[in-house]
């Protein structure tokens, strides 16, 4: 105590600002440990003939094939767990007979759906964020965390066994961005890549693209965060088609991406909190995924802390995209991403997030709702809604449920998914959000860099 | 204020010293310099001079007529031009030319930190009637003759330094608009009070030429649309030696898609380094982009612009005056062949 009134006595102003430095300093340590817990969210990833479904969540893969009404374990040749950490990424082939899953243990791991035995793992320098396979079917793209691009080849020659040159070749570059989704255009001849730089790239896709796609069509760009959501659209009538995206800037926007104009924008996050009058916010939630049907006549949007889905109505012509309906599902359902069959018209959607601090033992919780009856024709208004199905009226019912959802009964499991709601809404601010500081946390920060700390 | 001068407490080579700030009332005071060197303190209590702690002076100075003095001798005391934005520009306009030790910065940028300066959306919301009131004149709304589509920028000094280039450009082509991308935000000040104090003692000059803060390798397409550019020039960039920082060389492979973008078909890319290794680099980056093509030796004797690359900059120059030799490459935006 002595001490302590002796050293206000002798120089207040020091002490005081020694202490402020202090508290800040604690302040900004912790929050730099906030930042480190990250939390993926649970991925969903239907067949486009629904001939069966696939959750991501944490490192694990949970398949369940619909046709022979049954739960599928994937084989892998190696022996070892599937995937060793945080699933970021899975998508089903256009013909569906190819699905591929990556993320954080930075292996790419490319499945024949016929046998879902593994065809190809290619390891990748980086993390994986985002994957997508051409429409033909003969290449696999995934992006890594520092923004580069590669290009697995897929030799279809032998009929059904997919023969694999198992070494990635980067075709292009975000600079140092994450890279958040990848996208190839129906017809193969572009490819969309969006990155938490707010930019969407255009890339011309070339015929022989393992000499690097170099040819930049266009950049869509208008978004005001980063980009979260991107979905291609072909209507009939129209030549180079369209392109939509959402971002967490809360919005959705109609691209003319040939040119890269902006056509639309539809504020999502506002349309929805007025639609259900929840009150003000000051921010508006990001859209945490999109997707859409190859015609662009069913449009969904998941966004966070929203529970439900947006169905956006899209005018080609006009060019205007407006809010449609929002499916709204219990309280506490947040879906963390959406999957959409194009020949069901059903639209799976999930809630869940990996869990670093679980045994992997555990199984992680995950909810599955599905969405069906989406009128194909909109001209007639009187069409019916679409209908919330109830877990007996789920395709594959309960037995596909409770393998999917790791758990024979998940409404136990109620609190465990709030707060896998909630960090992955944190985990997702902390990696995609510019983070802005104020200039004493700069000056902190600046005192605190890794290349001081080592003398 | 009390933030500004305490970081600059802790950090004495990043001091944020603004004399005529801190002393807007003595700044005036009759005082000859020669007396303030000679009553100055060798070794000047930066702490406390930095926490604006009065201290005991000999004799009857008074406290802020310290802080003056401080700053004068302290050799590597730098300029905020944020804070003295108003008297800088009041100086440019009559015409008197920044003096670059008021602006000293360190000589790298980290290009992969997340940037806190503002950035237009899209090439759509870049003003420019802010950066070339000259062509765009208020009330033209951004027409300048006619129906004539609106001036846009066609050459960008990426790097663009002390501003030497644009400088030495822009009576070569008055009426095509420049402009320097710059990522220290001191330089980019110097640049911009230098540009002003050109346009004010030449009227009707330099008004083509501007210069913007802004990570060039991140945001170039949020500046400039496809094809808009015809020149882009590259001098002397920073070498980033290290393997593991070659990622942040501003030539490669896949950046020079984007400047293959924002070039159009025939626009020129230019480069030239003293560093022989990253001589090497450019040159075998741009001979390997299908994008690119070389320009012949006879052209480039041609071109006026290739005289400038290794005069017109304060890093050519030096590089002149040391006798060092220089690695240029000379590239064009061609059109992708088909196969």
């Amino acid at each position: 105590m002595e001490e302590s009134a002796e050293i206000v006595s002798d120089g207040g102003h020091e002490a005081a600002a020694a202490a402020a430095i202090m508290d800040t300093e604690n302040g900004l340590v912790e929050e730099e440990k906030n930042m480190d817990v990250k939390v993926a969210p649970a991925l969903i990833s239907v067949h486009p003939f629904e001939k069966s479904v696939v959750v991501a969540v944490g490192s694990e893969l949970r398949l369940f094939n619909l046709e022979g009404d049954c739960s599928v374990s994937l084989k892998d040749d190696s022996g070892g767990p599937l995937h060793s950490d945080a699933i970021r990424a899975i998508t089903f082939g256009a013909n569906g007979r190819l699905f591929v899953s990556a993320g954080d243990d930075k292996l790419v791991k490319i499945w024949a759906t016929s046998t879902w035995h593994c065809v190809c793992s290619v390891s990748a320098d980086k993390r994986v964020s985002a994957v997508a396979i051409s429409h033909n079917g003969k290449y696999v793209a995934f992006a890594d965390k520092f923004g580069v691009i590669w290009l697995i080849t897929l030799d279809e020659d032998d009929a059904n066994q997919s023969k694999v040159d198992d070494k990635a070749v980067p075709i292009l570059g975000h600079y140092c961005s994450i890279v958040t989704r990848l996208e190839f255009s129906p017809d193969d001849r572009f490819i969309a890549s969006s990155d938490r730089d707010f930019k969407i790239r255009i890339t011309a896709f070339p015929k022989r693209p393992l000499k690097g796609a170099l040819e930049i069509q266009s950049f869509c760009l208008g978004h005001k965060d980063y980009v979260s959501g991107l979905s291609f659209a072909c209507p009939s009538g129209y030549d180079h088609g369209f392109l939509f995206s959402g971002g967490g800037d809360s919005t959705v926007r109609l691209w003319d991406f040939f040119s890269g104009l902006l056509l639309a924008t539809c504020e999502v996050g506002a349309k929805a909190e007025l639609l259900q009058s929840t009150g003000t916010k000051d921010s508006y939630p990001p859209v945490t995924d999109l997707c859409s049907s190859s015609d662009g006549t069913i449009i969904a949007v998941a966004i966070q802390s929203l529970h439900g889905i947006v169905l956006l109505n899209c005018d080609f012509s006009d060019r205007t995209l407006s809010v449609a309906k929002v499916v709204t599902l219990e309280e506490n359902y947040f879906p963390t991403s959406l999957a959409l069959s194009t020949f069901t018209q059903r639209m799976w959607t999930i809630m869940g997030a990996s869990n670093d601090l679980a045994p992997s033992t555990t199984q992680l919780p995950t909810r599955i709702r599905v969405i069906s009856g989406f009128c194909k024709d909109r001209s007639n208004d009187n069409g019916h809604d679409p209908i919330v199905l109830e877990d007996n009226e789920v395709p594959g019912g309960q037995k596909l449920l409770s393998h999917l959802q790791g758990s024979p009964d998940v409404t136990k499991e109620d609190a465990a998914l709030a707060a896998a709601a909630e960090a992955v809404k944190v985990s997702m601010r902390n990696m995609l959000i510019k983070k802005e500081y104020t200039l004493d946390k700069r000056e902190l920060r600046k005192r605190n860099r890794n290349d001081r700390k080592l003398k | 204020m009390l933030n500004r001068l305490g970081s600059a407490a802790i950090w004495p080579f990043f001091i944020v010293f603004d004399t005529n700030q801190t002393a807007p009332s003595q700044r005036r005071s009759p005082s000859p310099p020669s007396l303030v060197r000679v009553s100055f303190l060798p070794v000047p209590d930066r702490g406390r001079v930095a926490r604006g702690i009065p201290r005991e002076h000999p004799g009857n100075h008074s406290p802020s007529f310290a802080l003056t003095t401080a700053s004068q001798n302290r050799p590597r005391s730098t300029v905020a031009m944020s804070s003295n934005a108003d008297t800088a520009q009041a100086k440019s306009r009559s015409g008197r030319l920044p003096r670059k030790r008021f602006y000293r910065a360190r000589a790298h940028s980290n290009p992969l930190s997340d940037s806190h300066f503002p950035i237009p959306i899209s090439p759509a919301d870049f003003d420019c009637s802010h950066h070339y009131p000259y062509f765009f004149p208020p009330g033209s709304g951004g027409r300048s003759d006619g129906d004539a589509p609106p001036r846009k920028v066609r050459f960008a000094d990426i790097g663009c330094g002390f501003g030497g280039l644009l400088v030495g450009l822009s009576p070569l082509f008055p009426d095509t608009l420049m402009l320097g991308m710059e990522l220290r935000d001191k330089v980019t000040e110097y640049v911009k009070e230098r540009i002003l104090a050109l346009r004010a003692s030449n009227p009707g000059h330099y008004e083509n030429i501007s210069v913007v803060r802004t990570n060039s390798m991140k945001y170039l397409p949020n500046y400039f649309e496809k094809g808009q550019l015809s020149k882009m020039f590259f001098l002397f960039p920073d070498p980033h030696f290290k393997e593991k920082n070659h990622r942040r060389r501003v030539i490669s492979p896949q950046l020079l898609d984007e400047y293959a973008y924002a070039l159009e078909v025939g626009g020129i890319i230019y480069t030239i380094t003293d560093v022989e290794e990253l001589g090497d680099w450019m040159r075998s980056c741009l001979e390997d982009h299908p994008l690119f093509g070389a320009v012949p030796e006879e052209e480039l004797k041609l071109d006026p612009v290739v005289k400038l690359l290794s005069s017109a900059t304060e890093e050519g120059q030096k590089v002149a005056r040391n006798g060092g030799q220089t690695f240029r490459a000379v590239y064009r935006r061609i059109k992708l062949e088909e196969e």
